[in-house]
């Protein structure tokens, strides 16, 4: 009975996308695979996976997308058989839908890898239906609160998951220390960087309640206040705890050494004793971050995937959806980038500004999707662009929440040029722009989906 | 006004490091913009746990939320300043406290497990952990001003007050300070409670310029005449309270 059942979920989430796709009803990475969930709730327990598959998982705030597609990349340039689901697509419904898709008519798939990026708050879900054998953590920072409750929620549901299954090996940010001690007694491995720059204090020690928006500074074991030695990206770096000693673990895999330019990353990753050179065609900390949690994840998973491999996906990656991509209008050069949360959008603000003839359009929505709360926007160093001299358009259904915003971070209200109408305010940036700049658009993530609807962006989903 | 002195004000900030989600530093950053257009220079200085507080410096606080594990770490420092905050608010020193720090302000917060973390009983409240997060956007109206208030709201505890305090505002849409009795937020004294991040401050002008008048007001001075424009504000204002989640 229980067969049939699955069958018939199956075969009905196999339709769905059939008739989704052809008659062009829209995005086919999700619904099909909540009807499955719906007729059978224990859906995914019941596909027969090959017997040496390895099912990875990636979660954390920030980077799932991004480091996702890198590790995918990598193992597919390596000749695996490998599947993953789409960006955003990261609920159990994306995940079953993936399954379906996948699977022959019997529920059986017959890949080496399956990549699946997971929503923190999933996780424990997911573990209960099928047996994962690697999870990649990338950082834990406040993002939608008013959908998940607070950040010690979020890493209690992590654990959750975790600790179903004492057998998966976990890939862990040892910069995060939130991460790196998480409670459980599974295998670890750690990554982390040991680079030059570090933000502490770069400020100024006058207005240290506008410094980057910061998560966690205490103790995992004793929960007095960390010390930290240095600071990459918000939180993350290098740490002791002056009280019980606690400090940053050993690293398996870290960078040494960075460089970059206006359009690439160049790094050196050291590994048991050895280092290698890298580059990959982005910008930003947090990329860093996402090629060094990808890079560690191929060569736990996948030993026989060689630097060569890897080096090869980096340069024939294609910047995901929205995390970087360059689209042009009217001849003139646009990127976007998506923003979501206080420490994500900072990061991208500090990158973008230092490209020469950088404009700027930012487009806030309020969607479920988005988080219905917009507060977060007073956490995001918009004080980053006070001394940008053109005007800022900004749009979308909170525009005036976040031309305020702008407002309170010395920006003159005659910069700022507001229309809640995204392809009119989009029009307007582009039309304002001379051949030389370039247009930086920013977006949460309905506004990025509006983008794609209107054919903007990358119309990923239906790929 | 006439020696053309700078007027300053002076602003404790506490616990930004701990007590920092929900942008509550828009509300410094709003406190800030409107008195520097009216030439008036606010002072901010930051107090972390372990610092003290020079009591008599300070013409308004401010204390924000945070979650627990850190509310926590606050509780324990916040007791150890109470005879200053306290003596602070006796003087009418104006207060803004946000979500975990307007519970702290309190008699205790009681978790469901019955334990309780102690607040310092600066203000006759006291708050119940519930079982239903408290999620979405509010609209409320002050009581003694009838001026509507916008913000939102996340929190789980549920908090009630004795005879000495009197709410901050009805409620028009959303929970307030427990669903239950329809007010939001406190006012004693010069205290402000509120549940309300948004941030709260900078699409609220009017109860922004409220704190600035009170606190010059302690002083013997007077609000600086000087019509602001609030284009932006007013619509964001206006647009918050067409909004029905």
């Amino acid at each position: 009975m229980e067969k049939f059942v699955f069958l018939l979920s199956l075969w009905s989430a196999k339709i769905l996308s059939l008739l989704i796709r052809i008659f062009k009803l829209g995005q086919a990475s999700n619904f099909p695979g909540k009807i499955a969930l719906s007729l059978q709730k224990d859906f995914l327990k019941h596909f027969i996976l090959k017997e040496n598959c390895k099912v990875i998982v990636i979660t954390g705030t920030n980077g799932k997308s991004t480091t996702t597609r890198f590790l995918s990349n990598a193992l597919k340039t390596a000749s695996k058989k490998t599947i993953f689901n789409k960006s955003g697509a990261n609920l159990l419904s994306g995940i079953a839908t993936l399954f379906s898709t996948c699977a022959n008519v019997f529920g059986t798939i017959s890949h080496e890898y399956i990549i699946l990026e997971t929503d923190e708050a999933t996780l424990p879900l997911l573990t209960d239906q099928i047996k994962i054998n690697f999870i990649g953590i990338t950082n834990l920072f406040r993002d939608q609160l008013d959908r998940y409750g607070e950040l010690d929620t979020t890493i209690k549901l992590i654990e959750k998951g975790i600790n179903k299954d004492k057998d998966i090996v976990l890939i862990l940010n040892a910069d995060d220390p939130r991460i790196a001690y998480l409670n459980s007694p599974n295998k670890k491995y750690f990554y982390g960087l040991n680079i030059i720059d570090s933000h502490i204090d770069s400020n100024g020690s006058n207005n240290k309640w506008l410094a980057d928006p910061e998560e966690i500074t205490s103790c995992p074991k004793c929960n007095n206040i960390l010390k930290f030695e240095k600071k990459f990206l918000a939180h993350l770096g290098n740490y002791k705890c002056p009280t019980c000693k606690l400090a940053r673990p050993e690293l398996d895999f870290e960078i040494t050494n960075h460089k970059t330019d206006e359009q690439t990353l160049y790094f050196d990753l050291l590994t048991k004793k050895i280092k290698s050179g890298f580059f990959t065609h982005m910008i930003g900390v947090f990329n860093l971050y996402n090629a060094l949690c990808a890079i560690a994840c191929i060569k736990t998973v996948s030993p026989d995937t060689t630097n060569v491999h890897i080096q090869r996906s980096f340069q024939s990656y294609s910047t995901i959806f929205g995390r970087g991509e360059k689209i042009t209008l009217e001849n003139k050069t646009s990127w976007i980038y998506l923003i979501k949360n206080p420490t994500g959008a900072t990061e991208v603000l500090k990158t973008l500004t230092g490209i020469p003839n950088a404009r700027f359009m930012i487009a806030i929505n309020d969607n479920f999707a988005d988080g219905r709360d917009v507060s977060w926007l007073w956490d995001v160093r918009f004080d980053i662009l006070s001394s940008h001299k053109k005007e800022i358009f900004v749009s979308g259904k909170r525009a005036y929440d976040m031309a305020l915003r702008l407002k309170y971070a010395d920006i003159s209200q005659k910069q700022i040029k507001i229309n809640d109408n995204l392809i009119k305010s989009l029009k307007d940036a582009v039309k304002s722009m001379n051949e030389q700049e370039t247009l930086f658009i920013l977006p949460t993530y309905t506004a990025l989906l509006e983008l794609q609807k209107r054919g903007i962006a990358k119309s990923e989903f239906l790929t | 006004m006439q020696n053309k002195k700078q007027l300053t004000l002076e602003l404790a900030y506490l616990y930004p490091r701990l007590l920092n989600i929900y942008g509550d530093r828009g509300n410094i950053l709003a406190l800030r913009y409107r008195c520097n257009a009216r030439g008036i220079n606010l002072n901010v200085t930051t107090i972390e746990i372990g610092e003290n507080i020079q009591g008599d410096k300070f013409d308004i606080y401010f204390i924000g939320g945070g979650q627990d594990q850190q509310q926590q770490l606050v509780a324990g420092d916040l007791l150890q300043k109470k005879s200053v905050i306290i003596s602070a608010i006796d003087s009418d020193a104006v207060f803004l406290a946000i979500c975990g720090g307007y519970q702290l302000l309190g008699k205790y917060y009681r978790t469901k497990d019955g334990n309780e973390l102690k607040g310092i009983e600066a203000v006759d409240i006291y708050t119940l952990a519930g079982e239903k997060r408290m999620i979405g956007n509010v609209i409320c109206k002050l009581l003694d001003s009838g001026e509507r208030i916008v913000g939102f709201e996340n929190h789980s505890g549920k908090t009630y007050f004795g005879s000495g305090v009197k709410p901050l505002a009805k409620v028009i849409q959303g929970s307030g300070n427990n669903g239950e009795d329809g007010y939001e937020g406190i006012r004693h004294k010069n205290v402000f409670g509120t549940y309300l991040h948004g941030s709260l401050l900078p699409k609220n002008p009017y109860l922004t310029d409220e704190i600035i008048l009170l606190a010059l007001e302690r002083k013997g001075l007077r609000l600086p005449e000087l019509i602001i424009d609030d284009a932006i504000e007013n619509i964001a204002h206006k647009k918050a309270e067409k909004i029905s989640y």
